[in-house]
């Protein structure tokens, strides 16, 4: 019998972390097996090219445009109000999703599904689950992004962000009425979306959302982006800020306008920035780098990172023991960037205070912030104790049993 | 390969659920027939199994997987479903409603499955099937 073939999914999300984890989890299942990737955004499809995926493109969830130009009209409260803002209000959106994982799981006899922020993924699977079709289906995110299935709803994420447009009950009743058409049975919990057989929260506890509503053990390592080993601590801090943005902060002027004019050597890996940003950045003394930078790099040459507090980039951070500087755009970066900022070891800029003055005072204030800079180092020690040493290989354990069922389900021998 | 069924003992037990794949207008040596296909899970000696349904005239054929060349990847499909029981058993492609998995448990009370063999297929005809999407 043929081995089992993977499928990765991503219908949301613009970052290189969402693919870099599927390609991380592609590996950790091991060699040999078919592996395709339906990505609603093709920005980052080339990292899975070492793991000879398929790629499609899916169907995107997204803010709609009034959205993205009016934040106000998008709820923020709970994921239930991120899942209304990226398309679950529309039924058009919700029967193209599924009817497109669908026939995309039946036509290429996916045997396990790797979902990173893809819910319609997971729900066509279920569906086809429960009509005798042998899938596992495998969550895997941050924290943020991978909510436990067993709540009876979604919580309140974070105190000052209370706005909710749709009551979760109408999106469940919206979703239930979509998904008969097909023969889905009703969810009886909209959370109950987020049902799988290996659920992989890869993240560290500390920045957990739903740490209250789940146990530490059902918490993965952290998956980073970076290539190679975990470097040791560095022994003394460098002597460069480490620059990591993405085309969304890139495309903000203020953002520019500071890191131009930042006096301490820089350097950065900036995907997707304008050419005329980096030619400015450039030609202001900024070391620029087209691809990534190994962690290993990083924690030998600097002395701060400054980001917008993606989950890698805060992770391979911390776990460097480097002191941070975030300047968050959407809400999982705002809560990540607290709650690291509550451990000690960032400090950050809200996006309506983002004034080019206002970056250029901080990150210079926090270069020299010694306080800041003993709290990173002493929390790179404490969360490596509970790092594994060979993190894919750690994966790959908590993935075996789902390997197995899936090539005992096909027939197909180790 | 095919079983049909017709006491309670022998019939794998099917499970209120399933999709209506469709049906196959059937032109046999007899005249004008018509085949439902439908997909039902079912338990087949312990084992929860998706399975093909083909009835015809009363009688229900059961094609598990891996029979016959069926996959499971064309009996999730409609239109390869169709092609398939077009392909074995011969058909021109129209609709008419069908069975459903419930009916075919009602039947299975009823005592109407053929015994293994008992079933004949249809023949002649020709062309693939159309499909209700499930």
């Amino acid at each position: 019998m043929a081995a089992p073939a993977v499928l990765l999914a991503n219908e949301a999300g613009a970052g290189r972390g969402h693919v870099t984890k599927l390609a991380a989890v592609a590996r950790a299942l091991g060699p040999g097996l078919p592996v395709h990737a339906g990505l609603a955004s093709h920005s980052f499809a080339a990292e899975l090219r070492p793991v000879g995926a398929q790629v499609f493109a899916a169907p995107p969830l997204d803010y709609s445009d009034e959205a993205r130009a009016d934040p106000s009209r998008a709820g923020n409260a709970t994921w239930a109000d991120y899942l209304a803002a990226c398309g679950f209000t529309s039924e058009e959106v919700l029967r193209r999703g599924l009817a497109w994982w669908r026939e995309r799981i039946v036509d290429l006899d996916a045997a396990i599904l790797v979902a990173d922020y893809a819910p319609l993924a997971m729900r066509a699977a279920q569906g086809l689950k429960a009509d005798g079709w042998d899938i596992e289906i495998v969550s895997v995110g941050t924290g943020y992004g991978v909510p436990p299935a067993h709540l009876p709803r979604f919580p309140q994420l974070l105190p000052d962000h209370g706005r909710s447009l749709h009551p979760e009950s109408e999106l469940l009743a919206l979703l239930n009425r979509v998904g008969a058409e097909t023969g889905l049975d009703p969810l009886p919990r909209l959370p109950a979306l987020y049902e799988a057989d290996l659920a992989l929260p890869a993240t560290f506890g500390f920045l957990d959302p739903y740490a209250g509503m789940r146990g530490a053990a059902a918490l993965a390592p952290p998956i980073l982006s970076g290539t190679g080993p975990l470097p040791d601590l560095p022994e003394r801090a460098g002597d460069e800020l480490f620059v990591y943005f993405g085309a969304g902060e890139t495309d903000a002027p203020e953002i520019v306008a500071a890191l131009e004019a930042l006096p301490m050597a820089r350097r950065g890996h900036l995907p997707g920035a304008r050419a005329g940003v980096l030619e400015r950045l450039r030609a202001s003394g900024m070391i620029l780098h087209p691809e990534p930078v190994s962690p290993a790099e990083i924690a030998m040459r600097s002395r701060l990172v400054l980001s917008a507090a993606p989950h890698g980039t805060l992770c391979m951070a911390a776990l460097c023991g480097l002191p941070q500087v975030a300047l968050p755009r959407h809400l999982e970066q705002v809560l990540h960037g607290r709650r690291a900022e509550a451990r000690g070891i960032l400090r950050h800029l809200p996006k309506a205070g983002q004034a080019a003055e206002a970056i250029r005072d901080l990150v210079r204030s926090a270069w020299s912030d010694a306080t800041l800079l003993a709290a990173a180092r002493e929390a790179g020690r404490a969360l490596r104790a509970d790092y594994p040493a060979d993190p894919e290989a750690a994966l790959a354990r908590r993935l075996a049993p789902v390997l197995a069922r899936a090539r005992a389900a096909s027939g197909c021998q180790a | 390969m095919s079983s049909s069924y017709s006491s309670s003992s022998s019939i794998p037990g099917f499970l209120a659920r399933g999709a209506l794949i469709g049906t196959l207008l059937v032109s046999t040596t007899l005249g004008a027939d018509a085949y439902t296909v439908t997909r039902c899970k079912v338990v087949i000696n312990g084992i929860m199994q998706s399975v093909l349904l083909v009835e015809v005239g009363g009688e229900v054929k059961v094609h598990r997987l891996g029979e016959d060349g069926l996959t499971r990847r064309i009996a999730f499909n409609p239109g390869r479903a169709l092609d398939w029981a077009a392909a074995k058993y011969g058909a021109s492609s129209a609709w008419t409603t069908g069975t459903s998995c419930e009916q075919a448990a009602n039947w299975q009370q009823a005592g109407r499955y053929a015994r293994e063999g008992e079933a004949g297929a249809g023949s002649g005809g020709g062309g693939g099937g159309g499909y209700m999407g499930n």
